[in-house]
């Protein structure tokens, strides 16, 4: 029987757990990693940095880096001068995913010069966000929503 | 007799057959292109979301003593036909951000917070210590950043 290492991180606990399973089933990585997050069916399992919750093609793999959270999809808000856009996500959804879309045609369109500077801010935060962490972190179940701030005040190094 | 790895290979091992840089390989994020300890040579790469284009990059990371202190990263060009490659010249076209991470300086790694020499300019790990190395971090970190870094490259 194959062996898989899962790494899940669950909703807002800023922890990330590694399990060993015997098998590789979808079946069986969906039950672990519930009975390991204790939060119920609702709960939904996503690839690190993926759209779309978890299926067959996940079987079998020996590495699997997972976000488990109850929002199927979180709202996220973000604003730069005086201005607001708003697209779903996917909890699982790293920084660095909502920067790109922010920065981008269908976000507020910036710039190259502006886009090497860009990060996004939790409100009233002093530090960018890290760009490899999921979106799904900062997000409680319930409101399945994010606001954030794009900054490009400058954290570049002279 | 059989060499006896350091503590800081032995380290660096794990982390190179460790979940994360496991799963950034199979999803094509990087490839481990050779371990010559006490170096590493990694490429990344990486995919703009609204052009659809592709990019690559090489690098090679100079590990003694990890993770304290952590990697010197400097961009390079494996040799595909044999050998290690060498550095190249810094490119010249690029967006900001990539050619300033890559540009020329006094330091000789790349500059960025998370490469060994770089992040000791301006106190720049202090300054950012989201994108600084400490010596909790995994080497996916550094695979991760320039991946980040990578898009949008051009």
């Amino acid at each position: 029987m194959s062996k898989a290492r899962v790494e899940v991180e669950i909703e807002d606990r800023n922890a990330i757990e590694v399990i060993q399973l015997e098998g590789g089933s979808l079946g069986d990585v969906l039950r672990e990693v519930r009975q390991l997050a204790a939060l119920g069916d609702e709960l939904q399992v996503f690839e690190r940095d993926g759209e779309e919750v978890i299926g067959i093609e996940i079987e079998n793999r020996k590495a699997l880096a997972l976000h488990a959270h109850r929002c199927r999809k979180v709202r996220v808000m973000v604003r730069w001068n005086a201005d607001t856009k708003e697209h779903h996500f996917s909890p699982a959804a790293h920084v660095h995913r909502v920067l790109l879309w922010a920065i981008g045609k269908k976000g507020f369109n910036l710039d190259d010069t502006a886009k090497a500077k860009a990060n996004l801010m939790l409100p009233g935060a002093d530090l960018p966000l890290p760009k490899d962490a999921v979106i799904g972190r900062f997000v409680k179940y319930g409101d399945c929503e994010l606001t954030l701030d794009l900054t490009l005040r400058d954290f570049t190094n002279g | 007799m059989a060499e006896i790895a350091s503590p800081a290979q032995s380290t660096l091992e794990a982390h190179l057959s460790s979940v994360r840089f496991l799963v950034g390989a199979d999803s094509g994020r990087w490839i481990l292109q050779g371990l010559a300890w006490p170096y590493i040579h990694v490429r990344v790469r990486g995919r703009d979301p609204e052009s659809g284009r592709t990019f690559a990059h090489d690098y090679r990371l100079e590990c003694s003593g990890f993770p304290d202190p952590g990697p010197f990263v400097e961009r390079w060009l494996y040799g595909d036909s044999g050998g290690h490659g060498h550095k190249p010249s810094a490119p010249s076209a690029g967006s900001p951000g990539y050619l300033d991470a890559m540009k020329e300086w006094g330091g000789g790694d790349i500059y960025r917070a998370w490469s060994r020499v770089a992040s000791t300019h301006n106190n720049w790990a202090g300054v950012r210590p989201d994108e600084a190395w400490h010596p909790k971090r995994s080497i996916v970190f550094c695979q991760r950043q320039s991946y980040f870094r990578l898009i949008p490259a051009v």
